[in-house]
């Protein structure tokens, strides 16, 4: 095994941005988890408070795809990202034979939540914060796998 | 004992609050005469809020508050999406029996606004953040809480037997 500093850094930072994701997808199953209860305990949400809203985006029709709602599948699309990315810090190869799978999911998970974000703004006229945290956590962890991906081919071609 | 709701005209738990909570409230204590409820206007989620509470403060000057509340809520739509224009309250206002001028020259005036910059004062020093928020003796209830939570307080008030 090389424990040159130069390898012992590679290795450090190699997996950064697995940790990365992990972390931000943590984040996001936390603000889908606290969506998901807005959600299902309206008795928490029955008023329009300052700064806040009426809750009327997590109320709306928009709320919810295929009969599911949406911080279900917030729950779920952060879950295996989480997953995925723990996969990697464990079993490196096989993480990586997955991290297209993963830019794939985020990308989607941005896709929708961009159209969300314009659904809620354009048709409902209230913008809920919680769901717009998770459209930054999402294009985070976009930009993250992306720049990743980018920078993969070059690594392999390393010395 | 006075029992204050704080609402928006625009809010959808004030709606249900006034078509379901506050009914209740007038043939429980009101109508007998153990209660006054006073509606605070706290119009914070856009400007046809605001238009809509010069407008119903309009329709108290004329005696009409109550049935132009109602109206109001029954005519509520989406959020600033021009549902409450002029023409809809002076429609509603014509609806509600008020008189056209003396309607029109209120909502021309300063006097609506003063009253809702009360209004709005008093939600604030009591710490009203929400619509809608129930007052009862001090005790504030924020939101659309269950009926009997209320019920429950202004008996408390009022001295008599708890349920």
């Amino acid at each position: 095994m090389n424990l040159s500093p130069k390898s012992l850094s590679r290795n450090l930072f190699r997996r950064a941005p697995a940790r990365l994701t992990l972390v931000l997808a943590l984040a996001g199953l936390a603000d889908s988890l606290y969506l998901g209860l807005y959600k299902f305990v309206p008795a928490e949400a029955l008023y329009c408070a300052t700064g806040q809203g009426c809750a009327a985006v997590s109320q709306s029709p928009y709320s919810s795809l295929l009969g599911i709602p949406n911080a279900i599948w917030g729950l779920a699309l952060y879950g295996v990202l989480a997953l995925l990315a723990g996969v990697e810090l464990r079993r490196p190869l096989l993480g990586e034979a997955l991290s297209d799978l993963r830019l794939l999911l985020a990308v989607a998970g941005t896709l929708f939540s961009v159209y969300l974000t314009g659904v809620a703004v354009w048709v409902i006229g209230a913008v809920c914060s919680w769901c717009l945290l998770s459209l930054f956590l999402l294009g985070g962890i976009t930009t993250v796998e992306a720049l990743r991906h980018r920078r993969a081919p070059a690594a392999q071609q390393g010395p | 004992m006075t029992v204050e709701v704080f609402s928006d005209f625009q809010c959808p738990y004030c709606r249900i609050a006034a078509l379901e909570v506050v009914p209740r409230l007038e043939a429980d204590f009101v109508a007998s005469g153990r209660a006054r409820l006073v509606f605070r206007n706290f119009p914070f989620l856009g400007p046809e809020s605001v238009q809509a509470a010069a407008a119903a403060a309009c329709a108290a000057e004329q005696n009409l508050f109550w049935p132009y509340h109602d109206a109001l809520f029954a005519a509520q739509g989406r959020e600033n999406a021009g549902t409450i224009t002029p023409e809809r309250l002076l429609q509603l206002a014509d609806r509600a029996g008020a008189g056209r001028a003396a309607f029109e020259s209120c909502l021309a005036s300063e006097r609506p606004l003063q009253r809702i910059q009360e209004d709005f004062a008093r939600g604030q020093s009591l710490g009203v953040q929400a619509t809608p928020t129930f007052v009862v003796n001090g005790q504030v209830f924020r939101g659309l809480v269950p009926y009997d939570q209320l019920e429950q307080a202004i008996r408390r008030s009022l001295g008599g037997p708890r349920r």
